[in-house]
C-alpha cells in the first residue's frame, strides 16, 4: 500500500462567512505519515480549514476531500478515520470514562487501554465528570480520548491552549509517540514555540491563501537562521539583543541552520510574496 | 460498509446517544413523577375522588406536554456552532442520526414514560385513602373517543351536535388517538428543535402562535365570504347537502394531511436540516 498517498485534497477552494472572504483561492494536499503544523494570525482560518476538512463546515466553491470522498458529505465511512479536536468544546456532564465509552463506539481502533494510559500520562482521572475538570484538564482529557481512538486523519485546533508548562512537554512527547507512517496530523497553532521540533511540514496562511507549505528540511535549505553581529541588509527579519541580531536571512552558501518556527512566522509574514515565490 | 444504513452502526448511535442522555432523561422522569405526586397530593388535600375518566385526561394531557418538550430537553445542542461538533463529526449517517431522534424522542420516551405514569398512577390508586385516586386508567387512557366526547361536551346545542356528527363522521377512529396525534403532533417540535439553534422554545411558540393566527385568519375569511354568497343567493335544499358533502370532504382531507402527510414532512425536513447544518 502506497502510504504517502494524499489523502486530504482541497482544490480552489472558497469560502466566506456573509462579507468576510476567508479563502479566495486555496489549493492544498496533506500526505499521511506527517505531522502538520497549521500557523497564521488571528482569523486567517486556521479552524475554518480544519472544520472544512471535517465536513463541519461546507465550502462555498472548489472540492475538499478526504480519501477522496467530498468532506461536505460528513460520510460515515470518512468520519470513522477522522477525528477533531476544537479549541473550545462544551464539555458534557457525564464521566469522562462514559463520554470516552460513548463516542468511542462508532470507531474502530479505539484502545481503551491506551486511553487510560494517556489518562495516567496527563495525570487526568477519567472516573470524574467532564463538565467539573478545569479547562486544561477537559483539553487534556480530550487530546487523550482522540489519540486512543487511532483514527487515520487527526486535527486538532489549539491543543496546547490552556496546557501548563509541564503538559505542553507531555502534548509533543505523546503526539510524537502517537505519530505513524499512516497518520496524518494536523496542528492549527498560534502558539509556535509549545509544537517547535515536533511540527513538519510546516504550513502559513494568510488572508490571500497559503503563503509556506514545505518541509522542515526544505526550509532549512533557503533560509538561514542565524545570530551575528552584523545586520544583514537581505535579512527577511530580525531582531536585536545584547548578543547581536538574530536573523531570517537567504540560505545563500546551503549552510545547515535549526528552523526557529517563531521567527519563520515573523519573516513569511513580513515578506509574503517572495516566500511565495520561494517555496513554490 | 454501507454509508446511508448500516444497522450494527444504526444500533450503536442509539447506545451512545442513550449513554450520553440518560441523565437528562432521568431527570425529567423525575420531574414527572414528582408533578404526577403533587396531582394525587392536591386530590387528598381537598378530600376529593379522582375518577379513572378525569386522571385519563390529566395523564394523556401531561403526556402530549412532555413529549413535546422532550426534543427541546435532549436535543438542544446538537445544531450548535460549538456545542454539536462532536454530534456533527460523529461517524453515522444523516439518516441514521435522524432515525436515532425518532427511536429516542418518539418511541422510547413515550413509550418509557407511558408505562411510568401508569404504572404510579396505579400505585396511587390503590393506596388505603378514603379520598384521592379511584379505579385504574389502563382502559380509559387508550381510548379513541376523548377527542370527541370532549368537543360534543363542549357543545351544548342537539343541532350543533348533529353538524359535529356530519363533519366527523367518516373519519378514522385512529385519527383521534391521543398516542397517534402525539406522536404525529411531535414531528413538527422535533424539527424546530434541530432548526432553532438559541430560544428554540420561545421562537417555536412564536412559528406556532403565527401560523394558528394565519390558519384562523384564512379560516374566519373563507367562513365569511360563504355567508355573504349564502345571503346573496336563496340556498336549497340541494346546495345545502353539496355543502355538507363538501365540508364533510374538506374536514376528513385536513385531518389526513394533518396526521399523516404533515409528520412526514416534518421528519423529512428534519433529515435535510440535519444533513445540511453547518457548525
Amino acid at each position: 500500500m502506497d502510504t504517502k498517498k494524499t489523502v486530504v485534497k482541497i482544490d480552489h477552494l472558497k469560502f466566506n462567512y456573509r462579507k468576510h472572504i476567508v479563502f479566495e483561492d486555496l489549493n492544498l494536499e496533506l500526505e499521511p505519515g506527517r505531522i502538520y503544523g497549521l500557523l497564521g494570525e488571528n482569523g486567517v482560518g486556521k479552524t475554518t480549514l480544519l472544520r472544512i476538512i471535517c465536513g463541519l463546515l461546507h465550502t462555498k466553491s472548489g472540492k475538499c476531500s478526504v480519501d477522496g470522498i467530498p468532506s461536505e458529505n460528513r460520510n460515515p465511512e470518512m468520519l470513522k478515520e477522522l477525528y477533531y479536536v476544537p479549541e473550545i468544546f462544551l464539555a458534557p456532564s457525564i464521566s469522562v470514562n462514559t463520554f470516552a465509552k460513548s463516542n468511542s463506539l462508532l470507531y474502530p481502533h479505539w484502545d481503551a487501554a491506551q486511553f487510560k494510559r494517556l489518562c495516567q500520562t496527563f495525570e487526568v482521572d477519567p472516573s470524574c465528570r467532564f463538565d467539573k475538570l478545569s479547562h486544561g484538564q477537559q483539553k487534556k482529557a480530550l487530546i487523550a480520548f482522540a489519540l486512543a481512538l487511532n483514527t487515520r486523519i487527526l486535527l486538532m485546533d489549539e491543543p496546547s491552549n490552556g496546557l501548563d508548562i509541564p503538559s505542553k512537554t507531555t502534548l509533543r512527547k505523546v503526539i510524537s509517540e502517537c505519530a505513524t507512517e499512516d497518520k496524518l496530523i494536523a496542528i492549527s497553532t498560534h502558539q509556535v514555540r509549545d509544537l517547535e521540533n515536533l511540527i513538519d511540514p510546516v504550513i502559513i496562511l494568510d488572508r490571500s491563501g497559503l503563503i509556506i507549505n514545505a518541509s522542515i528540511e526544505r526550509i532549512s535549505e533557503k533560509l538561514l537562521f542565524t545570530m551575528s553581529q552584523n545586520l544583514d541588509p537581505e535579512a527577511y527579519w530580525s531582531e536585536s539583543s545584547l548578543s547581536g541580531y538574530y536573523q531570517v536571512v537567504p540560505n545563500r552558501e546551503g549552510m545547515p541552520s535549526r528552523v526557529n518556527l517563531e521567527a519563520l512566522f515573523n519573516a513569511a509574514l513580513g515578506n509574503k510574496e517572495t516566500f511565495k515565490a520561494l517555496f513554490r | 460498509m454501507n454509508a446511508t444504513f448500516n444497522i450494527r452502526r444504526f444500533g450503536l448511535n442509539i447506545y451512545k446517544e442513550l449513554l450520553e442522555k440518560y441523565r437528562v432523561i432521568l431527570g425529567f422522569w423525575a420531574v414527572i413523577a414528582l408533578v404526577y405526586l403533587m396531582f394525587w397530593g392536591m386530590a387528598l388535600l381537598l378530600g376529593s375522588n379522582v375518577g379513572e375518566y378525569s386522571r385519563g385526561t390529566v395523564a394523556i394531557t401531561l403526556l402530549q406536554f412532555y413529549c413535546c418538550l422532550i426534543p427541546f430537553l435532549i436535543y438542544k445542542n446538537e445544531n450548535r456552532h460549538i456545542e454539536g461538533t462532536f454530534y456533527g463529526i460523529a461517524p453515522a449517517s444523516t439518516l441514521e442520526k435522524t432515525l436515532t431522534v425518532f427511536v429516542i424522542v418518539t418511541l422510547l420516551f413515550p413509550a418509557l414514560t407511558t408505562v411510568l405514569m401508569l404504572s404510579l398512577d396505579s400505585l396511587l390508586s390503590v393506596m388505603p385513602t378514603e379520598s384521592g385516586f379511584n379505579g385504574h386508567i389502563w382502559d380509559t387512557v387508550f381510548s379513541s373517543d376523548r377527542f370527541m366526547s370532549g368537543l360534543e361536551n363542549s357543545i351544548s346545542t342537539e343541532e350543533g351536535r348533529d353538524i359535529l356528527d356530519t363533519l366527523f363522521f367518516g373519519i378514522p377512529n385512529v385519527l383521534f388517538n391521543p398516542f397517534l396525534s402525539m406522536i404525529l403532533g411531535q414531528a413538527s417540535f422535533v424539527f424546530f428543535a434541530m432548526l432553532f439553534r438559541n430560544h428554540k422554545i420561545g421562537k417555536t411558540l412564536l412559528v406556532i402562535c403565527g401560523v394558528g393566527f394565519l390558519l384562523s385568519m384564512g379560516a374566519t375569511w373563507s367562513i365569511v365570504s360563504t355567508v355573504k354568497h349564502l345571503e346573496a343567493e336563496s340556498l336549497s335544499s340541494m346546495d345545502a347537502e353539496i355543502m355538507a358533502r363538501w365540508m364533510k370532504n374538506f374536514v376528513k382531507t385536513v385531518m389526513v394531511f394533518t396526521c399523516y402527510i404533515l409528520p412526514v414532512i416534518f421528519w423529512v425536513l428534519t433529515y435535510f436540516r440535519i444533513r445540511r447544518v453547518q457548525y
